[in-house]
């Protein structure tokens, strides 16, 4: 096919020009160039007000800082100290071994520093890994969707919930896809949440999660009992 | 029309809109006000009654290892065991969704691995039973129980018992000076009203 001349390409658009002059002609006694723009414009700023406005856009251009390890670091709702990661086949008491698949426990203290509790299911999503191979229920999941389970160091119990101003120490345990080879180095990135109502069923909740730092591990071999 | 008129216009118009708008955030909607619970204020050993049933507060105890089931659950902070009495009013109600609200207004909720529910009870029926909050030690004094009429909505338009745990700041030293392990037994039946519940 040949490409349009100028010509053509003119006569296509005088269609489009002549309708858009008639649709606004019909407005013509009551609105003005000036006044159409400031509508337009008007509309801009309240669709771009619709979908979140420009904050995400300058978060998602910013780089995400990365701590030392040890340093305590504040995620809403909580205020957290990553410390060690290990790898293993099975972890005694935590996890048992599973045909396939091998294990990756990140050690961490955390405070839920909000004036209300955080369920178990926000605080595991506030840590990543960057893992490759990381399994959720059996199934092969992107390292981002990979929801540790959370175990309580004092006792070794499922953690159920993080009290305000309480102070934990939680392994985080990853599965990992056996046929993957054994990280030598792991980053965590920490997540924080926003306290909101849904604008869909009205429910207030954690949502939002948002990357707010991360840190470079050093994966050792988990100690033998 | 005046360019001058024309541009007032709209400034007043724009001025009226904010003020409308700045007016309305700060009234409160009318769906803030039906979620308003009905508040029944209580002392322990008082006995509330809600629209699903009676709530009594026996009293509160500490530790910090609680044993439940065959396990141990420990914290390094504290476990505030409250002990209650329930009675279900006209059908089978659970007593869930309890709350400890701190002094500074900080919440607690009751979560596993420990029992977090006094679960449910049949109309008529007296049940006791023992919630324990995990809590820091700065969170006793002045702490307050929220017990909503059902589980859902946490008492928003419906009953809720405040119940003054009676927790002074001397009080708030010693449960948080006592650390021998405690059991908590589950749920059990301690009485039946005659004629049924209220």
């Amino acid at each position: 096919m040949s490409d349009p001349t100028p010509d053509t390409r003119a006569a296509r658009r005088r269609p489009t020009r002549a309708g858009a002059t008639t649709f606004f002609g019909l407005f013509g006694d009551d609105l003005d160039r000036g006044t159409i723009a400031l509508l337009l414009a008007a509309g801009l700023f309240a669709g771009v007000g619709v979908t979140g406005g420009w904050s995400g856009a300058a978060e998602a251009g910013r780089a995400l800082p990365v701590v030392a390890v040890n340093s305590v670091v504040t995620a809403d709702p909580l205020e957290v100290t990553v410390k060690k990661a290990y790898a293993a086949d099975a972890i005694p008491t935590l996890a048992s071994a599973k045909p396939g698949a091998r294990f990756v426990l990140v050690t961490v203290t955390v405070t839920n520093t909000s004036v209300r509790p955080v369920d178990a299911r926000t605080a595991a999503a506030s840590f990543a890994i960057d893992a490759a191979g990381l399994r959720q229920f059996g199934k092969l999941v992107a390292p981002d969707e990979a929801r540790p389970g959370l175990v309580r160091a004092i006792d070794g119990s499922p953690l159920g919930g993080l009290q305000a101003g309480v102070t934990q120490n939680l392994a985080l345990i990853w599965e990992q896809d056996a046929d993957e080879s054994v990280p030598t180095e792991v980053t965590v990135t920490v997540l924080g949440h926003t306290w909101r109502t849904s604008a869909l069923d009205g429910s207030t909740q954690w949502f939002d999660p948002a990357a707010k730092t991360s840190v470079h591990l050093p994966v050792e071999p988990f100690p033998q009992v | 029309m005046a360019t001058t008129e024309r541009t007032l216009t709209g400034l007043v118009t724009i001025a009226a809109l904010a003020i409308g708008v700045a007016v309305t955030s700060r009234l409160p909607s009318a769906d803030s006000i039906a979620a308003q619970p009905f508040v029944h204020q209580a002392a322990i050993g008082e006995t509330v009654s809600l629209r699903t049933g009676q709530v009594t507060v026996d009293g509160v105890d500490a530790t910090t290892a609680v044993k439940q089931s065959g396990t141990t659950v420990k914290t390094s902070a504290h476990w505030l065991l409250v002990t209650m009495r329930f009675t279900a009013a006209r059908e089978p109600s659970a007593l869930a969704g309890t709350t400890l609200k701190a002094a500074d207004g900080r919440t607690y909720s009751a979560t596993r691995p420990l029992q977090s529910t006094c679960g449910a009870g049949q109309p008529g029926i007296t049940i006791r039973c023992t919630i324990p909050f995990e809590v820091p030690a700065d969170a006793l004094a002045g702490a307050h129980l929220l017990v909503p009429a059902a589980l859902l909505g946490q008492g928003a338009g419906d009953d809720l018992a405040d119940v003054d745990l009676g927790i002074s700041t001397t009080r708030a030293a010693e449960l948080a000076a006592i650390t021998e392990p405690k059991t908590v037994t589950g749920v059990t039946v301690v009485g039946a009203q005659a004629g049924g519940g209220s």
